[in-house]
């Protein structure tokens, strides 16, 4: 049975993974556009649940994280500087969104419960006016920095273009693939069983000696680092960098995704986050932008009321995610 | 060179926005204390206190005192709905379960605002003119609405004062606060006692909205851009503590109205999170909390 | 038999996933002042919350003047008559004395200026200290007002956990006697202690807990052979 089980599970990542290496070749553009987007949101959605669904902290403040990022990519390829190396864009804004990271976490330490999410509310409202004040010309406000272009991506003889949506379309899957990987690989490892360990019983490993503050600032960072990529992806899909991205509904809305999709198992928070997507653009093109909010208000509402532990957390999913 | 008057201005307009935010964010410490639920839908009901005074002041009854009145009636019956389908269904759960249903029972009352009303931001006429103001020698045109909108927000919170310190009921809100198993061990009906404090918070919240209509003008994203702030002066004033509130309403009004000589509204507001994050550095239950954490 | 004012019969709580009950059953008739005894963490403190309704027993029945009073909200039990005054006191930490008899709910028709001069009999000094902050007070005054606190919802059977724990031994004189004023009054007593002999300045009878279970049944013709009985159960003196 079990042998039965791999075999099933290894099938489908075949097909899922060629079905995605070829659909440039018979999708238009904007499917790739909305398959792009719906995994760089994953990829935040993978980094929220790593720190929601494991360590069991809440935050609404991810959308700092995000979208500072965001606004670094933004400032340095064009308010600031004019840098069109995308590897360059992925270190500063990485970097951003760790220091970030490491920020809040080391506020959030001196605080327990729903104070967590307080502190993180708070940062990303000061992100939000801070980014709104337009400091120095580098944020331009309200409307956001348009016109971000990232150069192509040069490594060794390899060139690919970032600017059409196709050759983004690949870095968003492989980044995706990777991040995945990583992120997997940590929750199964040593760290991934103490964040576990945060959720379920703080007490005993402080008992056990284990320094938890430092585990959670941990999660912050590696949260805060994932959550950058993303930032600095979405800002090559859009080519523009809004206020949007730093607001606190944004960080509901992914903690809301992490719910819907099943927190603490990784593929749940992903496949929420292309739910959400497709039926953002799909549902409300069909009944209306209006009607579509009445819809993911109400979603929010049931879930919560009737669908404990999310849509995924059903044994049918279980043996894709490979984790438990 | 900042004049006199100027800054005579601000505070007062500072006192009188302060006091008004001290009647929305009443509310909200209310419940949190009582039911433990942070109500993200909060702003909701200062949005459609605001909408509400605004419809009937500018078509039904041209009257603003009676949209005003009407608004928090809504309000309170609206709130009663909400209490009973969601708040108190899941007081049980962990705190963050009825923060979520919360935010889309916030999404939905904003989308209503838009989809009938739509988005612009509607504008209320300010009742009554200015009246001058002599003190030291100085003379300064102030508009009478926030006088009287002060002089209305002292009376609503004197009723509060009344109610929770004079009253039975009121003395058996805070000791639900303050101490919920030991309350209901001294036959408190905790839940009986948090719906009707619930429905009073959202009166109060809605008529907060109605008095802020002619200040601010009502748009759909009132609630949600007010929240934030909202939770700022609920933790800086003390989970549960009326007079802690109070104090912190006014505070970062002043604080916030002061600095809009210096600087813009924005960056006034990120004052008051700096100070929110100063304040649960080293003294997380507020000003006037007391000894007890939210888990 | 409706002798029994409280008959607990065979009850299991857990704490979460702790099973902490494992099987109680006792029954104080009207007018016994009862002690239940036991070291610390032997389960005094959930037996007296399971009979209170705060940690309902998943099995077994609580039968209250002939009333299956199990799994009730604690309010309604409150109002029914019983009436608990938690350990460790649990003041109200923002209230003044006054306003802290005056957060219960009477469970009789009994007038409230009735019951509070009941309190201000029996504890004076409550009456001195009426618009004081309980946080204000010491800790043999808390006690009394905890005390105090629980006589206003006018109670048939009085709960208490400790009430003599980590008071000095003026403040212990003093409870000891306004327990045993309240006991003249007809008011039934059960409550928690870890000490044997001054359980005994009170109770006639008493429960001794091991392990969530009652394992003795102490009368007042045993107490000479108390010391060995409290060495096997109640461990060494602190």
């Amino acid at each position: 049975m079990f042998k039965e089980l791999k075999k099933l599970r290894w099938l489908t990542i075949v097909f899922i993974s060629s079905f995605l290496i070829f659909l440039p070749l018979w999708s238009g553009s904007f499917i790739i556009y909305l398959v792009s987007y719906s995994f760089i949101f994953g990829i935040f959605a993978m980094a929220y649940d790593l720190f929601f669904g494991y360590t069991g902290l809440v935050s609404f403040g991810h959308s700092t994280f995000l979208g500072m990022a965001a606004y670094a990519v933004g400032m340095f390829s064009k308010t600031l500087f004019h840098v069109g190396n995308p590897l360059l864009l992925f270190i500063v804004a990485c970097g951003v969104g760790t220091f970030l990271g490491l920020l809040v976490g080391y506020f959030c330490t001196y605080t327990r419960g729903i104070y967590v999410a307080l502190v993180t509310f708070a940062f990303a409202q000061i992100s939000w006016l801070v980014v709104m004040t337009d400091p120095g010309g580098l944020t331009w406000g309200e409307n956001g920095i348009v016109g971000v272009r990232p150069g192509p991506l040069e490594i060794g003889q390899l060139k690919l273009n970032l600017f059409s949506g196709v050759g983004l379309y690949y870095l968003v899957v492989g980044i995706f693939a990777i991040s995945y990987l990583i992120i997997w690989a940590i929750t199964r490892s040593q760290v991934g069983d103490i964040f576990k360990g945060i959720k379920q019983n703080e007490e005993r490993l402080l008992s056990l000696g284990y320094n938890t503050k430092q585990y959670k600032i941990l999660v912050f960072a590696l949260s805060g680092f994932f959550s950058a990529i993303a930032g600095v992806l979405v800002s090559f899909l859009d080519n523009c960098v809004t206020p949007a991205l730093v607001e606190w509904t944004l960080g509901a809305e992914i903690l809301l995704i992490t719910i819907l999709g099943g927190p603490g198992t990784l593929v749940g928070p992903v496949l929420g986050s292309f739910l959400v997507a497709f039926s953002k653009f799909y549902v409300s093109s069909w009944i209306g932008e209006g009607n579509w909010v009445y819809l993911l208000g109400g979603l929010y509402i049931v879930v919560v009321m009737f669908l404990r532990g999310g849509i995924i957390n059903s044994r049918t999913f279980h043996f894709l995610s490979g984790c438990s | 060179m900042v004049s006199a008057g100027l800054i005579v201005t601000q505070l007062l307009n500072g006192l009188t926005i302060g006091l008004v935010y001290a009647l929305i964010a009443l509310g909200l410490t209310i419940v949190l204390g009582l039911m433990g639920v942070v109500n993200f839908a909060h702003g909701s009901f200062y949005m459609i206190g605001g909408y509400i005074t605004y419809t009937l002041t500018a078509s039904l009854f041209r009257n603003f005192w009676v949209g005003l009145l009407f608004g928090a009636v809504v309000c309170a019956v609206v709130g009663l709905g909400l209490f009973y389908s969601i708040i108190r269904p899941l007081r049980e759960r962990p705190p963050l379960e009825p923060m979520v249903a919360l935010v889309g029972v916030a999404m939905i009352f904003e989308q209503l605002t838009r989809s009938f009303w739509g988005a612009d931001p509607k504008l209320l006429p300010i009742p009554f003119g200015r009246i001058e103001l002599n003190f030291f020698g100085y003379t300064l045109k102030y508009p009478i609405y926030f006088l009287a909108v002060m002089i209305i927000s002292i009376l609503l919170l004197s009723f509060f004062y009344y109610l929770f310190r004079k009253t039975d009921l009121g003395v058996r809100c805070l000791a639900s606060i303050q101490d919920r198993e030991t309350a209901m061990s001294l036959g408190v009906d905790v839940d009986r006692v948090g719906r009707l404090m619930f429905i009073i918070g959202m009166a109060a919240a809605g008529a907060g909205g109605g008095l802020a209509g002619p200040i601010f003008s009502v748009y759909p994203t009132m609630g949600t851009e007010l929240i934030g702030l909202i939770f700022v002066i609920v933790i800086i004033g003390g989970l549960g503590s009326i007079a802690g509130t109070v104090m912190a309403s006014i505070a970062i009004a002043m604080i916030t109205s002061l600095s809009l000589i210096f600087v813009s509204g924005n960056i006034a507001h990120i004052f008051a999170y700096v100070i929110l994050l100063v304040m649960l550095l080293f003294r997380p239950r507020g000003i006037m909390g007391f000894e007890r954490v939210l888990e | 038999m409706v002798d029994d004012l409280l008959k607990v019969d065979n009850i299991h709580s857990y704490y979460g996933s702790a099973y902490i009950i494992q099987g109680i059953s006792l029954s104080v008739r009207e007018g016994e002042a009862v002690a239940l005894l036991g070291r610390n963490g032997t389960g005094k403190t959930t037996t007296l919350k399971s009979i209170m309704s705060l940690v309902p027993p998943r099995r077994g029945e609580i039968l209250y003047n002939g009333e299956d009073i199990t799994g009730r909200p604690p309010y309604y039990v409150a109002r029914k008559g019983l009436s608990m005054v938690p350990e460790g006191r649990h003041i109200f930490p923002a209230l003044n004395v006054m306003e802290h008899l005056r957060v219960p709910v009477p469970g009789s028709e009994t007038h409230r200026s009735i019951l509070f001069r009941r309190v201000f009999d029996i504890f004076p000094e409550l009456e001195e200290k009426k618009s004081q902050h309980a946080s204000a007070l010491s800790g043999g005054q808390q006690q009394m007002l905890v005390i105090g606190r629980a006589l206003m919802t006018d109670p048939k059977l009085l709960l208490l956990d400790e009430p003599m724990e980590g008071l000095a031994p003026k403040a212990v004189m003093r409870v000891i006697e306004s327990l045993k004023a309240i006991h003249a009054q007809g008011i039934t007593i059960l409550f928690a202690s870890a000490d044997l002999e001054r359980a005994f300045s009170i109770a006639k009878r008493a429960y001794i807990l091991e392990k969530g279970k009652v394992v003795f049944d102490l009368t007042e013709e045993h107490v000479p052979q108390s010391l060995e009985i409290q060495r096997k159960y109640l461990g060494v003196r602190e």
